[in-house]
C-alpha cells in the first residue's frame, strides 16, 4: 500500500513539529517547509501526490501567493490537496474555493482538532483529480 | 483566471491590513475626536493582532494535549515509552504557555508603562554580563544564526561595566534589539551586540544587516503601536505589536538613558542605548 504523503508549511516550529507527530501517527509520511518559497521547490520536485497544509501567513511567500503559484503551474496545478491554515480567518477570501477552482483546496481556522484536521485532509484527499503520474 | 486575480487581489489588501498597524499621522495638530479615533483604530488593531498571534500557539496545544490523550488511552499507559512521549508533549506544551505568556506580558507591560506605573528595581549590575547572558539566551533560540560580541574581550568576560539598573528590564531591552536584528535581517548575516564605555557611560549596540530605516522613521519607531509600512520580517510571522521599542525607549529613558538608532535604506541599522555608569566606576577614572 502507498502511504499517504503530507507536506507541513508553516514558520512556526512548533506547529511544525506538533502536526508532524501528529499526521505520523495516523500513517503518513511527513515533509517540512518552513516558508513558502521552500514549498514550492518540494512541490514541484515530489511527484507523488501530498496533502498539503499551507499556514496562510509565513514570511518570504505567504500562503496564498503559493496557491496562486501553482495555479499557474500546470504540472503540479492537480497533483496535489491544499488546506490553507490561518490564525486570522477574517482575512481569507470567503469564496477560496470559487477563486483557486482549478485546485483542491480547504481552509482551517487555528486552533483546531486533530481528528477535524484528519477528516479534512481525508476528503481532500478523495476530491483530488484522478491523473496519471 | 481573471476572476481569480480580481478577488485575490482583495484578499492581499486584507492581508495589508493584518499586517501594517495603522500609523500617527504626522501633522502637528489633532482634534480631541481625531486623537481618540486613532487611539480606538489603534486598540482594534492590538486586538486582532493578539488574536492571531494567541491562536498560533494554541493551535499546538491543543495538538500536543490531544496527542498526549491519545498516548495515555491507547495500548500500555504506564509503559516507559509512553510515559516518555507524554512527558515530550507536557513539555512542548510548556514551551507553547510561556510563548503565549511572553505575549501577553508585552501588552500588559507596555501597557504598564503608558500608566507610568512601572517599577523598576534598581542596583548594581555588570552590563556586560547581562549582555552575554543574554547572548547566550539568543544563540540557543537561534542556533541557526551567529551572534557576535565585540569587542572580544567581551565574549571572554575580560571587561565589566557597572550600572544602577533593573536588570529585568535592562535585558529585556537587549533581547528585543536581538530580536529585532534576528527578524529583519537574512539568515545568513550576522549579527553584532556591541558593549563598550564611552566617557562615563556604558554604550551598547546591536547591529544587523537587514533592510535599514529611511531617516524619516528613525524617530517614529520608538512611538507606541508604530510599526514601519511594507516592512516583512524575513523570519517569524510577519505580525508585531509596533510595543518593543516603544518599551525599550521607555525603559531606557527611565534609567535617565538615551536610546537611538543609526541607520539607512541597505545600510543595516544599529539600535544602541546608553546608561550612566555606577557612580563608584565613573569617579575611579
Amino acid at each position: 500500500m502507498t502511504s499517504l504523503r503530507a507536506l507541513i508549511v508553516d514558520d512556526d516550529s512548533g506547529i511544525r513539529e506538533t502536526l508532524s507527530y501528529a499526521l505520523e501517527d495516523v500513517g503518513f509520511s511527513v515533509l517540512e517547509a518552513a516558508d513558502g518559497a521552500e514549498a514550492l521547490d518540494l512541490l514541484r520536485a515530489i511527484p507523488e501526490r501530498m496533502v498539503v497544509l499551507l499556514d496562510n501567513l509565513m514570511p518570504k511567500l505567504d500562503g496564498l501567493s503559493v496557491l496562486d503559484a501553482v495555479a499557474q503551474d500546470r504540472q503540479i496545478a492537480q497533483r496535489h490537496a491544499y488546506i490553507l491554515l490561518t490564525a486570522s480567518p477574517q482575512t481569507l477570501p470567503n469564496n477560496l474555493v470559487d477563486i483557486y477552482s482549478g485546485l483542491t483546496v480547504a481552509a482551517l481556522s487555528k486552533p483546531f482538532s486533530l481528528d477535524t484536521l484528519h477528516e479534512i485532509m481525508l476528503d481532500a484527499l478523495q476530491r483530488l483529480p484522478v491523473i496519471s503520474q | 483566471m481573471g476572476s481569480r486575480q480580481t478577488n485575490h487581489h482583495d484578499a492581499g489588501r486584507n492581508r495589508e491590513q493584518l499586517d501594517v498597524t495603522p500609523t500617527t499621522t504626522s501633522a502637528a495638530h489633532h482634534t480631541d475626536d481625531t486623537s481618540q479615533r486613532e487611539t480606538n483604530q489603534h486598540l482594534e488593531h492590538l486586538l486582532t493582532l493578539a488574536g492571531h498571534e494567541l491562536r498560533t500557539p494554541l493551535t499546538a496545544i491543543n495538538g500536543n494535549i490531544q496527542l498526549a490523550q491519545r498516548r495515555l488511552s491507547s495500548g500500555a499507559p504506564s509503559s516507559g515509552h509512553t510515559v516518555e512521549a507524554v512527558v515530550e508533549l507536557l513539555t512542548r506544551t510548556k514551551r507553547q504557555i510561556d510563548r503565549m505568556n511572553n505575549l501577553i506580558e508585552q501588552i500588559l507591560h507596555a501597557e504598564r508603562i503608558h500608566e507610568g506605573r512601572l517599577d523598576l528595581q534598581r542596583a548594581r549590575y555588570d552590563l556586560v554580563s547581562i549582555a552575554r547572558e543574554t547572548t547566550e539566551q539568543y544563540r540557543l533560540l537561534w542556533p541557526h544564526r551567529t551572534i557576535t560580541l565585540a569587542p572580544p574581550a567581551i565574549e571572554q568576560g575580560d571587561i565589566a561595566l557597572y550600572v544602577v539598573a533593573d536588570v529585568e528590564h535592562i535585558a529585556q531591552v537587549i533581547a528585543n534589539y536581538l530580536s529585532n536584528a534576528l527578524k529583519f535581517s537574512p539568515d545568513d548575516t550576522p549579527i553584532v551586540l556591541r558593549v563598550e564605555r564611552l566617557g562615563n557611560q556604558a554604550h551598547l549596540a546591536v547591529r544587523d544587516q537587514g533592510p535599514g530605516l529611511p531617516p524619516e522613521e528613525h524617530e517614529r519607531i520608538w512611538e507606541r503601536f508604530y510599526r514601519v509600512p511594507g516592512t516583512r520580517e524575513l523570519s517569524g510571522s510577519g505580525i508585531g505589536f509596533g510595543l518593543g521599542l516603544y518599551i525599550c525607549r521607555e525603559v531606557i529613558t527611565q534609567h535617565g538613558g538615551q536610546v537611538g538608532v543609526n541607520s539607512a535604506p541597505g545600510k543595516g541599522s544599529t539600535f544602541w542605548y546608553r546608561l550612566d555608569l555606577a557612580p563608584d566606576v565613573a569617579r575611579a577614572e
